[in-house]
């Protein structure tokens, strides 16, 4: 897309506007379905029903204490995901050794799903922090790994090759060229690996963890209070909206996005 | 060995044998590419002598190897057979003294304008303030005032390429490489950046390896040109230029007619019409 610059604003503006229209459009399509011409409301409660239980959870303060938790699981099972599947992802990518000594084992791993884990994981951990972080890290490390590895071996050879005639060491090389070159794939196993986080700490939550928003959905399934249920996936998905922002957005618009090595589709496109 | 070869059949132009050191020298240099399985010879039995100050073209077809040699010179690849020297010395890898700009231009897109200058002054820990004082030189040497804040993607391509140039040069390597770098330039900037690249490597006593498939281009910066030939690749001919001065402009040597002789010859030797003239070393 090659907005020119006077109907760039326009553009984005009208993206804005999208957003929020297809949001109501969602609205309106639920408030008809759990209307009474609609489904019963213990099959799909209406949006004010969903409300009013998201408020009773809010004002008695359980429900931040349940965010709370489930945040402080996710952000250290993340950091962990994060951490160590950028480094393998370097490793392999770097060094065709490595590559071919390390990747066959973790692509057969990557094949069994996540859940397949949290009983072992219980058995192993309990029900502490130490459980909610493997699950999360086995959700996620597999992404941001294979972005990784995928980014650093993209990057343009002659880009290392240059900093090695003006003087430049392995690290000049890491820092300078592989990191930012790597940087719209790391980014987006950020983003993949982000969302299959969430996923794997509710999957923990609801088969095992005490207190936390999953916990809370899996209690609200016992007292058949489906209003909950969904006042509580709206929560997960409202954060998650609001950690892919700060952890990914938020860093992909002051690098790949400034520097135009990727297209920015809530701009309309970069290029 | 190159007093050999730059031995002028014309017009009387005195050859350059000069008595300055030897800085670059490829002897008996070959090099083959494997490619999933075919063989491709990029490079057959090449000898060049290159002398400390000495501004040397590289003309030829494309595809007869001139990237190969840059990049063997630049340490960036081991040649098959023979050897490459630097002051004496086996290159054996790539180093700051050999500065290189890639035909593909290699400046990093999330680096500023400033930034790509500034890096091989930052990579040897050059102090802030003498840095920016660099940057500045160089961004006004090569007219993109104004644009130091820029990302690569917000240039024209003849922007990117001087760009490339400048940052090579901000270190002052004593070997600058220069692999086809005005490619993009419109002719007229061309012109410009020709004319400033002779009167900078004068005033800096660089030693300048310029690749290029022009062969204008090759006649009016070198102070003799090397005249390859694909297939395999090989020098057909070490080509002096009567010495122009380092004030010489395209008008004057338009005018010369030793000049339009010499671009003559050169013309009809990469397009494979004309037997070398000097003796071909190595053969
Ligand atoms: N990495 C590579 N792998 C295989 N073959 C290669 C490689 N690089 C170059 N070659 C081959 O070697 C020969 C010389 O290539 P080179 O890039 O040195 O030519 P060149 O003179 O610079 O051409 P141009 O003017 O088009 O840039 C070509 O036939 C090319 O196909
Ligand atoms: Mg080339």
């Amino acid at each position: 897309m090659s907005a020119s610059n006077s109907s760039m604003g326009r553009f984005r503006l009208v993206s804005w506007h999208m957003t929020a229209l297809s949001l109501l459009a969602m609205l309106l399509a639920w408030l008809i379905i759990a209307s009474p011409i609609g489904v019963p409301s213990y099959v799909i409660p209406g949006p004010f029903a969903v409300g009013e239980a998201w408020w009773d959870a809010a004002s008695s303060g359980r429900l931040f204490i349940d965010i709370l938790i489930s945040v402080q699981r996710l952000l250290l099972g993340a950091a962990v995901g994060i951490s160590t599947g950028i480094l393998f992802g370097f490793i392999v990518g770097l060094s065709p050794t490595a590559r071919v000594a390390v990747e066959p084992v973790i692509n057969a791993m990557s094949g069994i799903a996540g859940i397949a884990w949290i009983p072992l994981a219980l058995a192993w951990f309990g029900t502490g922090l130490g459980m909610s972080t493997f699950v999360i890290w086995n959700g996620m490390f597999f992404v941001v790994f294979a972005n990784t590895a995928l980014g650093v071996s993209r990057v343009q050879p002659s880009l290392a090759e240059s900093v090695l005639t003006l003087g430049g060491g392995r690290w000049d090389i890491i820092r300078s060229v592989i990191l930012p070159g790597a940087a719209p794939d790391i980014l987006t196993g950020l983003r993949v690996g982000l969302s299959f986080a969430w996923r794997s700490l509710i999957a923990a939550e609801l088969l095992g963890a005490p207190q936390g928003l999953g916990q809370w959905i899996n209690q609200s399934a016992t007292l058949q209070r489906s209003d909950r249920i969904l006042a509580g996936c709206i929560t997960i998905a409202v954060l998650g909206v609001i950690l892919e922002y700060l952890l990914v957005s938020w860093i992909a618009a002051r690098t790949v996005v400034r520097w135009g090595t990727i297209t920015d589709a809530s701009r309309g496109g970069a290029q | 060995m190159a007093a050999q070869a730059i031995k002028s059949a014309y017009d009387g132009a005195s050859p350059a044998i000069s008595p300055r050191k030897v800085l670059l020298q490829a002897v008996d240099l070959c090099h083959g590419y494997e490619a999933r399985g075919e063989k491709v010879v990029a490079l057959d039995n090449v000898n060049l002598t290159i002398h400390e100050g000495d501004f040397v073209t590289v003309v030829g077809p494309s595809g007869c190897g001139k990237s190969t040699l840059a990049r063997i010179f630049a340490g960036l690849t081991m040649p098959s057979s023979g050897q490459a020297l630097y002051d004496g010395k086996l290159i054996q890898g790539a180093s700051k003294e050999r500065g290189m700009v890639f035909q593909e231009l290699a400046i990093l897109p999330w680096r500023t304008v400033a930034g790509n200058i500034a890096h091989g002054l930052e990579i040897a820990g050059t102090p802030k303030a003498e840095r920016a004082r660099r940057v500045a030189e160089l961004v006004s040497l090569i007219g993109l005032e104004g644009f130091e804040d820029k990302y690569p993607r917000e240039l024209s391509g003849g922007m990117r390429q001087r760009v490339a140039v400048a940052r090579t040069w901000a270190t002052k390597p004593p070997v600058i490489l220069m692999d086809e770098p005005f490619a993009a330039v419109d002719a007229i900037t061309r012109i410009t950046l020709q004319e400033e690249l002779i009167r900078l490597t004068h005033a800096t006593n660089r030693t300048v390896v310029f690749i290029t498939h022009s062969v204008e281009e090759a006649v009016f910066l070198g102070d003799y040109v090397v005249a390859m030939t694909a297939r395999p690749g090989r020098v057909l001919e070490i080509v002096p230029i009567p010495p122009m001065g380092s004030e010489r402009t395209w008008e004057d040597m338009i005018k010369d007619p030793r000049i339009e002789a010499i671009s003559a010859h050169v013309f009809e030797l990469v397009r494979g019409r004309k037997a070398p003239t000097a003796r071909n070393e190595g053969h």
